[in-house]
Order: structure tokens, then sequence, then C-alpha cells
């Protein structure tokens, strides 16, 4: 037992000398002394317990090789030897020490065994964002109406239902300008996952078009601005591009020597413009004409955090009014390209689309209109981001596609915008921006937004 | 006044040696036989984009245990990151983090007993096949 006490204080006395010698060395009123004198502390508060731990092992050995003699039948009577039954009970006490130990250590083994076979599923996480906020515009009009607002209460499910099957569900409250309470299923795929190369996909999902659709969804949180590009904007929020779609959508991942190339190819219903908003026709498509287009994405390797890439889109639209009579029709057509960028500091995101739209009616004829964005954030502090945005459409006001729309009109906007993190789940915004509609009698209107967004 | 500054070099050395495992414990990424992967291979895994290794279904599986420093060492990130990395992922791909095992015995066991499994554990382990030591 001495031997135990002394292999423990050793190592300690030569750090306590050490420590001793360093601190008369130092500068007495150093940062540096004043440490070492606080480990010395705490040294010796150390050894002082392991002496205490020492004393009350002997004492315990002593008594357990003493019960030991006592119990054993016709034992002679002990010669009061201290020093021998001292040696006999130390030859024992690392075999029973070692007993215990492994008994221990079964009883871990047997414990993490049956931890590790338990099922990993333990239902279906649940997941979403929520935001709430305020508006103040410099004019006001029909939706323009400054005050505080909710925004959207996004709810997700990704249920594992196999090792090959994804599912995803996305549900959304929000209100609309007037107020009135929308729910709506905004995602409901169902996919199979052939390889890292390939998934399919059926059921509704968001277009796979630009960066922006498919990377924040309805997730105010993760987005760095309040808004999204309005061009860009979801149907019923001023959009003018089918953010949703339902029907069949192929992609997957694949390694080359310039990078990671990704690809989407998807088929759809073809939407419709219902009172002057696109429908993506949850239902059937109303003429019988589908929509499809790709998008092909390249992670550069050569610059880490670079993604380039091309999309495009066709499909036929019909204008309908309330009755389902036509009113319009008109040929979709895009192409374009995109580009994001992310490092420690930045994040860059950018995206333009070429339309040759064509005017499906008896009259004829092709119309070229253009729309892009670009938008960096910059990391200002450690929490801190700023962002700016820049954003232009120039649509043609010959294009059916354009004209049955209610946001069809070529407009301008630029925009400002602080991101505070209060948490890694929870982001305070400041965003203004003003915004110039040609078709818009108020003019230009700036806004002030704020946004309070998180998910869970 | 040499012994002195002697003896002071070798307590700052003794310090130093005292506090190194602290700051840089090991990690070792461990795996079922039926996984082979490369280092840029593994940090893939465990960010979602590498889901099957040829006809194997990858099952990557965090360990709480050794966390903050497979986080720190492989994936270069901090536990922020590491959950907006996977919320991204779920909600634009519809996959689900890796799940968590709460000790070094807890992985091994699952890895040992799981085809396609991987994950990590803060000592060498005598019986289960390591990929890579960081």
């Amino acid at each position: 037992m001495n031997c135990f006490s002394a292999r423990l204080s050793a190592p300690a006395l030569l750090l306590t000398l050490g420590l001793g010698a360093g601190a008369a060395l130092a500068a007495p009123e150093s940062k540096e002394a004043q440490r070492i004198k606080a480990l010395e502390t705490k040294l010796e508060q150390s050894l002082a317990v392991i002496n205490q731990l020492n004393q009350r092992l002997n004492e315990l050995e002593k008594r357990a090789a003493s019960s030991a003699q006592a119990a054993a039948p016709g034992a002679i009577a002990p010669t009061p030897l201290p020093m021998a039954a001292e040696a006999a009970s130390a030859a024992l006490a690392p075999v029973a020490a070692e007993a215990r130990l492994e008994t221990i250590e079964q009883g871990m083994r047997d414990l993490a065994n049956a931890n590790s076979s338990r099922p990993s599923d333990a239902g279906v996480p649940l997941h979403g964002f929520l935001d709430v906020g305020f508006a103040k515009f410099s004019k006001q009009g029909d939706e323009s109406r400054s005050g505080a607002r909710v925004g959207t209460f996004d709810l997700y499910l990704t249920p594992q239902l196999g090792p090959n099957v994804r599912s995803l569900l996305e549900l959304a409250f929000e209100y609309d300008g007037s107020g009135v309470l929308g729910t709506d299923v905004e995602r409901l795929q169902l996919g199979y996952a052939f390889s890292d190369d390939f998934v399919l996909w059926g059921g509704r999902f968001h277009t796979p078009y630009g960066y922006w659709n498919t990377a924040f969804h309805h997730g105010a949180q993760i987005q760095t601005s309040i808004t999204r590009p309005r061009f860009i904007a979801f149907e019923d929020q001023g959009g003018i591009l089918p953010a949703h779609s339902v029907g069949a959508w192929g992609n997957g991942k694949v390694a080359t020597d310039f990078g990671k190339l990704s690809y989407d190819l998807y088929v759809s219903n073809g939407n419709r413009i219902l009172g002057g908003v696109l429908d993506y026709n949850a239902s059937g498509d109303d003429n019988s004409s589908l929509a499809y287009g790709f998008n092909l994405g390249l992670n550069l390797k050569a610059v880490p955090g670079l993604t380039l890439g091309l999309h495009g889109m066709r499909q036929n639209v019909n204008g309908q009014n309330a009755d389902a009579s036509v009113t319009g029709a008109a040929r979709l057509q895009f192409i374009g390209g995109y580009g994001f960028f992310e490092n420690d500091s930045f994040e860059v995101i950018g995206e333009y689309y070429r339309f040759d739209n064509r005017n499906l009616a008896a009259s004829g004829g092709s119309h070229g209109s253009w729309a892009a964005y670009l938008q960096v954030g910059y990391g200002l502090m450690d929490r801190l981001t700023g962002f700016v945005r820049y954003e232009k459409a120039a649509l043609s006001t010959d294009d059916p596609y354009f004209t049955l729309q209610q946001s069809g009109s070529s407009y301008k906007q630029a925009t400002l915008g602080l991101r505070y993190e209060l948490t890694p789940k929870a982001a305070l915004k400041l965003q203004w921006d003003s915004n110039q509609d040609v078709a818009n009698p108020l003019g230009t209107i700036n806004t002030l937004r704020g946004q309070y967004a998180i998910r869970f | 006044m040499r012994i002195k500054q002697l003896i002071s070099a070798s307590a700052c050395l003794l310090l130093a040696w005292l506090s190194a495992p602290a700051l840089a414990a090991d990690v070792f990424v461990v795996c079922h036989a039926s996984v082979t992967l490369s280092a840029d291979e593994i940090r893939e895994v465990f960010v979602g984009e590498k889901q099957s290794a040829g006809s194997v279904k990858l099952q990557p599986m965090d360990n709480s245990a050794a966390q903050a420093d497979f986080l720190a060492k492989v994936l270069k990130v901090d536990a922020g990151k590491y959950a907006a990395i996977w919320t991204k992922k779920g909600f634009r791909e519809g996959i689900n983090p890796p799940p968590v095992r709460a000790s070094d015995l807890e992985v091994i066991a699952a890895v040992k007993s799981t085809p396609g499994a991987i994950g990590y554990v803060s000592k060498a382990p005598a019986d289960v096949k390591v990929l890579q030591k960081y």
C-alpha cells in the first residue's frame, strides 16, 4: 500500500517541486505565478485526499484479512504478524479487484450491446420553421399594409420507411395579404434512392430551377434575407414562375474530374393561370400539356464553395376565368444560369432567366423577356451578417404568360439588410427595400421589414 | 540560477504534457467489415453527401462522447454548424441525421453488428475495423 502511495506521490512531488521553483523564478505578481500557485494548492489538496484514501484502504484490507482468518475452521490462531497479514491481503486484493472490474466491464458491454441493437426509429421526427415580424410601407395599398404580421408556420416530416425509400411532407400555415389563413401541403414527395447517383421522386415538389427554390423552400430561418427575390417568390406571393410542380422528378450527384455534378430532370402537370395567379394543377392537367425541365449544377473542385449551374423549362399555360373558360394561352420557355458561393465570410447567390415565350392564341408571336438577381451576404461580426440584393425583371407587355398574371410586370428592386444569429436556431433580421414597379400606380415603394425566425 | 531555470522549464514541460490530452483527443473512425472508404468519403458520409458505397447502404452514427473532437478534427465545424447542415439536408432531400450513440462501447457494438455501419470512438478498439485515425 505504501508503494501505491509512493507511485502516486512521486510525480506529484516532482510537479510540486517544479511548480514551486518555477513560481519562485517568475514575477510574484504575474498571472503565470498566480496560476502555478493555484495549481500547487490543488495538487496539495489532491495529495491529502489520496493519503486519506490510502489509509482507509489499508484499514479495510486489514479488516477483511482478519475476518477471513477467523472464519476458517480449525484455523491456527493467528500469530500477531501484521506485516505478513498485510502482505497476504496485498496479494489477494488485485485478484478481487480484477474480478470486480471484469464484472463491471461485462455489464457495460451487455448494456452497450442492448442499446446498439435497440431500434433507432423512435417515431417520425417533426421539424419546422416559424417566423413573426412587421413591415412598414412608405405608401399604403392593397398589398402594402403596414403593421405586425404573422409569418409562416411550416412543419415538415421525413419518415424513414426503409433503407432506400425517402419521403418528405411539408405543411405550411400562413396568412395571405387580406388576412385569411391558408393551409397548404407545400411538398408531398415519395422517393426511391437507386443509388447516390439517382433518386426518383413522385408527388408535389418544389420545381428545381435556379438555386433558391430548392435551397430554402419555406424555411425563413435558413435564408439570409427576409424576402425572396420577387420574381421567384411563391405563386401566391407575387412570383411569376411555377414554384411548385406535381409529377415526377429524378435527381442525383455524379463525381467528375471538375467536381461534383448535380442534376435534376422533371416532368409534371403544366400550370394554369387562375384569377391572375399561377396554379400547379394538383388534380390533373387542364390542357394535357406536360411541363418539363432540367437543372445542372457543378460544384467546382478548384473553387471550394462555388456552384455554377444551368437550368431550363418549357410548358404550355392557359389563362382561365373563374368559370374555367380560357382567356389566353402561352408557351413558357426559359433557359438561364445561376451561381452560388459560400465560405466563412461570404454568401453570394445569383440567378438569371431568359424567356422566349410564345403566344399560343391565333395572333401568335414570340416575346423575349428576362429577370435576374444578385445577392451578396458578408459576415460583419461574429453573429452579424449584412446583405445587399439587386433584382430586375424586364418582362414583355405583349407576352400573355406575363400579362395574364397579376404580378407579371417589369420592376426593379434594391434591398439592404442585416441578420443577427441569436442562436444557431434563431435569427433576427432587418431589411429595407425600394421597389419600382412600372404597373404600380403608387410608384416607388420603400419598405422596412423586421423578422424573428426560428427553426426547430 | 541555472538549476532554478532548469526546474522551471521542467515544470512548464510537465504542465504542457499534462494538458495536451485534453486539447487534442484522438478520434478513430470505425466501421463494419463491409465498408471501405477514403478520408474524403468519410467526411461526405457524415454530412449526408454520400449514402452508399457500391451496393452497401451506409449507416453513419454519431457518438455523443466523442462528437466534439470528431466535428473539430474531421468535419472542421462546430455543433451548431453541424446541426444546420443536417437541417438543410433534411429539408431539401428528405434524409435524416445520423442516430446518436452514447459511448464508444455502444458505437463499437453497433458497428460490429450492422452492415454498412460507420462511427467514431475515442480509443483504438481491438476488434473492429478502423478506417482512419485523426
